[in-house]
């Protein structure tokens, strides 16, 4: 007996219309989203204000801002004076640099500049590495390696040390104390720029206590040292922008920074500067209000880079009856190595003569010139 | 028409053998180079906004999205070194000569990529050509570099490109070393005498060897990619072995009827070759829809395999029965094996067993076909990379490096082009720019945003017009490359980043929104979303927006075709819905061992975590068409059973009998010759392979041996049902009885 024929036709039919029904639903499973337009206008709160800087207290888990930050762009920067047992004078600086690289992740070049001054013979050693992965206690030390060389910041304030002493011909390790209080600059150590804005606070006197190798000779050696630790989200800016930047050691005890910088247009933007009495009162400069005036006497071009570089200053602060010239010990201390040529810069030991009140006053900088060298063209804007 | 043909033949053997020699010797210098024209991959297309969004990018951005990636390491040197940074710089210092190149970024430009675990370096040379190119010029570049005391492996997607080549090359030939020999020996035991199981394999090879001299001079006009040249030849071998066993066996069964020679060869024809016209008919369906997707790599399996196909149907229409027609009784000679048409064999009891319990039977198998499929539910489509092959090659294993070392591939980063009319730096296209930045930001799964106008939250519009008042003057190092790299007059880059791997859907849900944002209202310009994870968007776009439409064709022309043959509308379904439970238990196998991993160490893969977007519609399409041989191998001989009886159990149980050990040794030959590619070092090869083994396994023993039979037997005389209307309208294409 043959089946219902109607029954099982609408049954054939039923499954095919199913098949059919899931093909096209499964089409229609491919996700589309309605276009829509970005909406115009947002920008950040330009009110925000700076949480204050922070340094040990001796108490566990306090925050420390002489370690590192999640920032764009930090430095911890060192340049002194060093005396070797014999008397013979020496200066150097010493940086780590932290930069967001292109990645995100941060990368680290550390340079170190030693000058000779009884050859004026200057040196470059520089190292590099990826990543910041130093061993960073939330109560310190901070230590970081930068390939051979290594750089720690002790539990204690102002407590450091560096050594980049791994080179047979060059190299200098210390340790570092300070001997005054942080010097926080713009009052608060918070600095706006155009171009973002940055912490900046100084230990304007660590004494100094190491090693320092040349020629392959290693001496034992003591001194003055500066110190700048800054961070932010910040860009730097080459020639025409850039600045002049003086810390000055006077030799009554006080210390003094002055900042000359200037705009994208080349023109003079602001002079400031941060004064530490002998006592260890700061008191922040403004040039309007302290009668700041600073002028470069003369220049020295660069054989490297073709970069012309004021050399030796006149500097006066009326607020302080400052009035002092400033000159390079030796006028080629160019800093180039582990640096794009359009980042190079001037970093060198001066001397200080002059007087305060009237009274003849004398001491030791150094002195940091940006913005000289010639920017890298860039391609595509030059068609 | 069959008949007319058989008859011809029969009348003019000899020359249809010599005309099929004189074709046989003039594929034969040409198949073996079959590979010559193909091209690598073949799974994007010119249509897709992607690969417009490319061109684009790199007209207006000089975007270089190929590049050959070096890995330098060395046992002691630190790669700031000077001696390890030196000898960098000396093998790749010579690298901008060629035109082809258009930077060289070494760790000395960028130190992330000097790597902060071991003692090596990633340089990237980014090139100007296009991939094909890319392999030619590859061979120029690694013979200019001289790593000198330092390590080097050489990566990259030209790198990775050869080497996919080169594998899938050997694979093809491990994979015929293996499967020939085993495939002989089946069908030694399925024939007895060796006469008999040469000729299906000789047949079988001609047709491969005609198919792959096609595919020779198809590729020639055509792109077409490497990997149709594995898939024709495993499905060259597959059908025309399988439809030679069939005619052969027919034969010899005609013979055995006391028929004469040529009788019995036009009874064959008229029978078998009824069967294999069919069957290739419903393979060809399946495949000649790989046709209609618009990725090269499918229609180029879907042009060579209906190549291949029809050579096989031809050689088993013509080759086989003049072969036949001459080789006579002699067929039957040199036995070497069992004589299984004098055995009742494993079939006829199995057939009774499943007579008396057809539900008992169906439903422990179907439950078991729905739990292989379940993890078919979870297949997450995806695409391949560097993983796919295998770690003993250089370019995977300086993938591998990248990976490890630098975070390469495990996240996303999805190109983004805003192109608009004037100065990048001109304050209105800041204005725009900089909240396409602040809206790319704000998306789910965007980790961070990289262009010019996304350096920091605290920035606006005001900074950014300060900053790029002089963009000469940036000296920040990772800024100016920003400047360099990713602005030019009238477009703006945009790298969007995200976590995401570039395979998981979740970064295609990510592509598309943005491919829905429209610059700010009014101010005009247009965005364009490149990269990996768009195309493989698109990719997945092309094939799966067409697949429920082409899958819903597919089934219904089978189905019309197979109701035109057996004359029953109630058949055809059960053989499609069959059908489709064989390919989703694939699918369910493919997911649990490709994409989940099981098995992984025992079959030497590292699971990709995705199933390779085209891996199911390859597999629908080769498996409808294979299983679909089998039922119709099966239901010819029940049909024609039941024609002559009209008693549908015993038919069921004389159609299992005649073909049980037919299917089953075709179906074994072809799980050999599919598993065989297991051993292939392609991880998508080995997919392939493994999926169309079980699949075919399954098919022959849990759906054709108990299924069918049982739902058969539970249909009783409905399984003949035609409306009579329908039987006045259809042609009549069925034998005789």
């Amino acid at each position: 007996m043959m089946p219902d024929r109607r029954r099982l036709r609408v049954s054939v039919f039923i499954r095919m219309a199913l098949t059919i029904a899931f093909a096209v639903l499964a089409a229609g499973c491919i996700t589309s989203v309605e276009p829509r337009s970005v909406p115009s206008g947002a920008s950040p709160d330009p009110t925000a204000t700076p949480a204050p800087i922070q340094f040990a207290t001796g108490t566990p888990g306090t925050p420390n801002d002489e370690f590192a930050h999640d920032a764009r762009l930090e430095w911890w920067y060192y340049s002194g004076h060093l005396d070797s047992e014999s008397g013979r004078e020496f200066g150097f600086h010493f940086v780590v640099f932290k930069a967001l690289g292109g990645t995100g992740e941060p990368n680290l070049v550390a340079q170190l500049g030693l000058l000779d001054v009884e050859t004026g013979e200057h040196l470059e050693l520089y190292r590099a590495r990826a990543g910041f992965t130093g061993d960073v206690d939330e109560d310190g030390p901070m230590t970081v390696d930068i390939d051979d060389w290594t750089y720690t910041v002790f539990a204690t304030a102002g407590s450091h040390g560096f050594n980049a002493a791994n080179d047979t011909e060059a190299g200098l390790s210390l340790q570092l104390e300070s001997t005054t209080p942080a010097m926080l600059h713009n009052k608060i150590g918070w600095l706006p720029t155009e171009t973002g804005a940055t912490y900046y606070y100084s230990r304007p006197r660590q004494s100094a206590v190491g090693e320092l190798t040349l020629g392959g000779e290693t001496l034992k050696v003591t001194g003055t040292v500066w110190f700048d630790h800054q961070w932010g989200d910040f860009f730097v800016l080459g020639k025409p922008a850039g600045w002049q930047w003086f810390a000055l050691h006077l030799d009554d005890g006080a210390s003094l920074m002055i900042t000359e910088s200037r705009g994208i247009d080349g023109e003079v933007a602001e002079t400031y500067g941060t004064y530490m009495s002998p006592s260890g009162e700061v008191r922040s400069l403004r040039q309007e209000a302290e009668g700041i005036r600073l002028a470069s006497e003369g220049e020295w071009t660069s054989p490297v880079t073709g970069a012309t570089y004021p050399s030796g200053w006149a500097l006066e602060i009326d607020s302080l009856g400052l009035d002092l010239t400033i000159v390079p010990v030796v006028s080629d201390q160019e800093v180039t190595l582990g640096l794009p040529a359009s980042s190079a810069y001037w970093e060198g030991k001066a001397s200080i003569g002059g007087s305060q009140n009237g009274e003849p006053v004398s001491g030791n900088a150094y002195v940091e010139l940006s913005g000289y060298a010639d920017p890298d063209p860039v391609p595509w804007l030059q068609r | 028409m069959l008949n007319a043909l058989g008859a011809l033949v029969v009348r003019r053997k000899y020359i249809v053998v010599a005309v099929w020699a004189v074709i046989i010797l003039a594929a034969l210098p040409f198949a073996p180079r079959a590979q010559e024209f193909l091209k690598p991959g073949g799974f994007s297309n010119e249509s897709f906004p992607s690969v417009k969004a490319r061109k684009v990018l790199q007209e207006r951005l000089e975007l270089s999205t190929l590049s050959i990636d070096f890995v330098f390491s060395h046992p002691e040197w630190q790669p700031f070194d000077a001696r390890f940074s030196d000898a960098v710089l000396k093998a790749v210092g010579d690298l901008d000569k060629y035109g082809e190149i258009s930077y060289v970024v070494t760790h000395l430009d960028d130190p992330q990529r000097a790597s902060s675990t071991s003692n090596t370096v990633h340089v990237t040379a980014g090139l100007t050509i296009e991939l094909e190119e890319s392999l030619d010029f590859l061979k120029t570049v690694t013979a200019d570099v001289d790593p000198g005391p330092l390590d080097l492996i050489i990566t990259g997607a030209p790198a990775l490109y050869r080497d996919i080549s080169l594998a899938s090359q050997e694979d093809l030939r491990r994979g015929e070393s293996v499967a020939f020999p085993i495939a002989t020996f089946t069908l030694l035991l399925v024939f007895g005498t060796l006469i008999a199981a040469i000729l299906p394999a000789a047949v079988g090879g001609g047709g491969v060897l005609v198919g792959l001299g096609i595919v020779f001079f198809m590729s020639q006009g055509i792109d077409m990619s490497v990997f149709a040249l594995n898939i024709v030849t495993l499905l060259g071998i597959g059908v025309g072995i399988d439809y030679s066993l069939f005619y052969t066996s027919r034969f010899q069964e005609e013979l055995r009827s006391g028929k004469s020679v040529d009788d019995a060869v036009l009874g064959a024809n008229s029978h078998a070759g009824k069967a294999i016209m069919f069957s290739a008919i419903t393979s060809l369906i399946g495949l000649i829809s790989l046709v209609a997707f618009p990725v090269m790599m499918l229609r180029s399996v879907g042009i060579g395999a209906v190549a291949v196909i029809f050579a096989a149907l031809l050689a088993a229409l013509t080759l086989m029965p003049a072969l036949l027609a001459i080789l006579g009784h002699r067929v039957n000679r040199f036995r070497i094996g069992p004589d299984w048409a004098k055995r009742n064999g494993f079939w006829v009891p199995l057939s009774n067993w499943v007579m008396k319990r057809p539900w008992m039977v169906l439903l422990p198998t179907v439950t078991i076909l729905v739990l292989l499929a379940i993890p078919a539910g979870s297949m997450r489509l995806g695409t391949v990379d560097a993983t796919i092959l295998p770690d003993s090659l250089e370019s995977r294993r300086g993938f591998d490096v990248l990976r490890e070392e630098f975070g390469f591939a495990l996240k996303t980063v999805i190109p983004v082009g805003y192109t608009f009319e004037g100065s990048p730096f001109a304050r209105r296209n800041i204005d725009n720019a900089y909240d396409i930045g602040r809206e790319l930001e704000r998306l789910d799964g965007v980790s961070r945003v990289i262009s010019v106008v996304n350096l920091d939250p605290t920035f606006g519009p005001d900074q950014y017009e300060v900053l790029y008042q002089s963009p000469e003057s940036i000296t920040d190092v990772a800024l100016a490359r920003i400047v360099r790299e990713t602005v030019r007059d009238g477009a703006i880059l945009f790298l969007v980043e995200s976590e995401l791997h570039p395979f998981w859907p979740e970064t295609r849900e990510l592509v598309t929104e943005i491919r829905s944002l429209l610059p700010p209202e009014g101010n005009g310009g247009t965005l364009h979303v490149d990269g990996g994870a768009s195309e493989i968007t698109d990719i997945i776009n092309a094939l799966y927006g067409k697949f429920p439409i082409i899958i819903a064709v597919v089934l219904i022309v089978t189905y019309l075709s197979l109701m035109l043959l057996f004359r029953s509308v109630i058949l055809p379904l059960k053989a499609v819905l069959l059908n489709v439970l064989s390919i989703l238990a694939s699918y369910g196998a493919l997911v649990f061992v490709f994409q989940q991993g099981h098995f992984s160490g025992l079959l030497n893969f590292e699971a990709m975590g995705v199933i390779e977007a085209t891996l199911p519609i390859l597999l629908f399409a080769i498996i409808f068409g294979l299983s679909m041989d089998y039922e119709i191998f099966l239901l010819s001989r029940i049909a024609e059973a039941y024609d002559r009886t009209g008693d549908n159990e015993a038919a069921i149980a004389e159609g299992l009998q005649k073909s049980g050990m037919i299917i089953t040794g075709a179906a074994g030959i072809l799980i050999v010759v599919a598993a065989s590619f297991v051993l292939a070092d392609v991880v998508v090869v080995k997919a392939i392979g493994l999926g169309l083994a079980i699949a075919v396994f399954v098919d022959v023993t849990l759906v054709r041996a108990l299924v069918a039979p049982a739902i058969m037997r539970i249909a009783g005389p409905w399984n003949w049902y035609l409306p009579g209307w329908l039987d006045r309208i259809l042609p009549e294409v069925r034998h005789d009885a």
